[in-house]
């Protein structure tokens, strides 16, 4: 199951959300992540595809604060610059869910009866297919690289976050507000896309925040299995990967920089978004 | 006549007769009142006359309007208030952006025009500008209620449905809207379907009243004669539960 695989991360998360001085920390470390991505290529001291086979393994140095990889390459660039795809993809993930689960759980919220109940099984069915799997299944079929993990696993995240909004979508269409919009004259359109969805607007952003950490550890995970972005692109997931045969040989530095990169993120994110969703 | 109910009925789930062959009529700038205890059918035809049910059988005239025509066109002829000040309005829209939304919607007004009829609407049920970008939240119960009057009229309809309007309100504030209505009556020559399950609160604005039970209506006629004197015994037994003057409102949340 997609979510068995982050829920650990869930509880340490909600108990620190508790501490007002932790969401500040974790919204810091997420506009870091954040900035650093978009400013990559300018912050990274050196170029991340630059080989040198005569530094490999490199310790800590002022030139290579993080060293170097098996190819002598600078492991601080190829991190800054692997954020950029490591929070694409999760990005992508959480809109196209976002955007396909609110339109799906809306729709049906509105129109109800047997299109209600078609909507709904439609979405336990792709619920009960753990979305990892699902992402693998379509990776190896479509062949391995950005694109197909991302997108299937975008089809994966959308009963997670349709369950949820049709549920909200549920609750504010019976309030009475709504019935007064229709007996003012206006379209179901209008109503659903003036009032429910800027009132479920808020539990939207909540929702995609929360998955956004479930994404990036899904996506990290196939990417370590090799279905993901393939060498030498930088990115976390393959990072972590590509690490492992260094450490046999004593070099952990990159595995540990990468996963300590994904986890730092993943739990920012969902402090942040547990707090959110706690107001 | 603005309205013309003819032997409506409305059965639930196949079996249940909530409405049973009832007839009534508004006549135009008219006020009648459904009256009755809780159960007794009223919101249920209130919800058919404006569109938002449908009955089993029975006729619906509204100005001579196909109540089959668009919503949008029976919009302009009713409107309805509803019991809960505090849900009825969307709780993002500010009294302005609600009141802009209808007109935009209703009238070819520019957007100049409909900001000085926002003005008239507010002074209408007594608000003013002040309210005008706050929030529901931001209001009491009757300041809400008012917002959602102002609403209602802001198409001009000629027909005004309120549901149990005053009933969340309280007692004080219930006599505010109350002569709110009658204001808003006089100077619009809208008329009124004035449902509630207090009888007390007829009289002031009703000129005429239908009593209902199980269903069915067991008493209709002018206010005065059937709170005066009421031939039903159903009814004598409402108007004898009409509390007297000195009666003490046993009520909490006080909310002006
Ligand atoms: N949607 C519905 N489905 C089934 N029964 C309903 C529904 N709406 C109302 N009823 C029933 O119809 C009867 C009349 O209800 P209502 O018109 O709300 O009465 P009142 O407004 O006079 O209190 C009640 O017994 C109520 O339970
Ligand atoms: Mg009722």
């Amino acid at each position: 199951m997609t979510l068995a695989l982050a829920s650990p991360l869930r509880f340490p998360a909600r108990r620190l959300a508790a501490l007002g001085w932790a969401t500040t920390v974790a919204g810091v470390i997420c506009a870091l992540v954040v900035l650093v991505a978009v400013f990559a290529p300018w912050i990274a001291p050196h170029d991340p595809n630059a080989v040198d086979p005569l530094n490999a393994f490199a310790p800590f140095s002022a030139a290579h604060p993080l060293g170097t990889d098996d190819l002598g390459r600078d492991l601080l660039s190829r991190l800054i610059l692997g954020s950029r795809t490591s929070l694409a993809g999760p990005l992508v993930v959480i809109v196209v869910s976002g955007a396909v689960g609110t339109a799906l759980a809306v729709s049906a919220a509105w129109i109800g009866g047997w299109f209600d109940a078609a909507v709904s099984r439609v979405l336990d069915i792709l619920f009960a297919f753990p979305g990892l799997v699902l992402a693998i299944t379509v990776a190896a079929l479509f062949g391995a690289g950005f694109l197909a993990p991302v997108v299937a696993l975008s089809l994966a995240y959308v009963p997670i976050i349709a369950r949820v909004m049709r549920a909200a979508a549920l609750r504010e269409r019976s309030l009475p507000y709504v019935e007064a919009l229709r007996v003012q004259g206006f379209s179901g359109w209008h109503i659903c896309r003036r009032h429910l969805l800027p009132n479920l607007a808020p539990l939207l952003v909540v929702q995609a925040a929360i998955s956004f950490g479930y994404a990036m550890i899904d996506l990290a995970s196939i990417s370590f299995l090799g279905l993901g972005l393939q060498p030498p692109a930088a990115d976390w997931g393959l990072m972590i990967a590509n690490g492992q045969p260094s450490i046999l040989a004593g070099f952990p530095q990159q595995s540990i920089a990468a996963a300590v990169a994904v986890v730092i993120t993943v739990v920012a994110f969902t402090v942040v978004a547990e707090r959110m969703a706690a107001r | 006549m603005i309205l013309e109910v003819t032997d409506l009925r409305k059965v639930f789930r196949g079996d249940f007769v909530a409405v049973d062959g009832v007839s009534f009529a508004v006549p135009v700038g008219g006020s009648l009142a459904i009256v009755g205890e809780s159960g007794s059918g009223k919101t249920t035809c209130a919800r058919i006359v404006a569109g938002l049910e449908r009955a089993t059988s029975g006729t619906i005239q509204l100005d001579g309007l196909d109540v089959k025509s668009d919503r949008r066109a029976r919009a302009r002829v009713v409107q309805m208030v509803f019991q809960d000040p505090y849900q009825s309005l969307d709780r993002r829209q500010t009294v302005s952006a609600c009141l802009d939304e209808v007109l935009a919607f209703h009238t070819g007004l520019g957007r100049a025009e409909r900001r000085s009829r926002i003005g008239e609407l507010l002074e209408l049920v007594g608000l003013d500008q002040r309210h005008a970008g706050v929030l529901p939240r931001q209001l009491s119960g009757g300041q809400r209620q008012r917002v959602a009057i102002a609403r209602a009229l802001a198409p001009s309809p000629r027909l005004l449905i309120l549901d149990e309007a005053v009933a969340a309100l309280d007692v004080s504030i219930q006599a505010q809207i109350l002569n709110l209505l009658v204001d808003a009556r006089a100077a619009t020559g809208v008329g009124y379907l004035f449902i509630t399950h207090d009888l007390s609160v007829v009289r002031h604005v009703c000129d005429e009243v239908i009593v209902m039970r199980r269903g069915r209506v067991v008493e209709s006629g002018a206010v005065e004669k059937v709170l005066d004197a009421p031939t039903a015994d159903y009814t004598k037994k409402l108007v004898g539960s009409i509390p007297r003057p000195g009666w003490v409102p046993a009520r909490g949340g006080t909310r002006a």
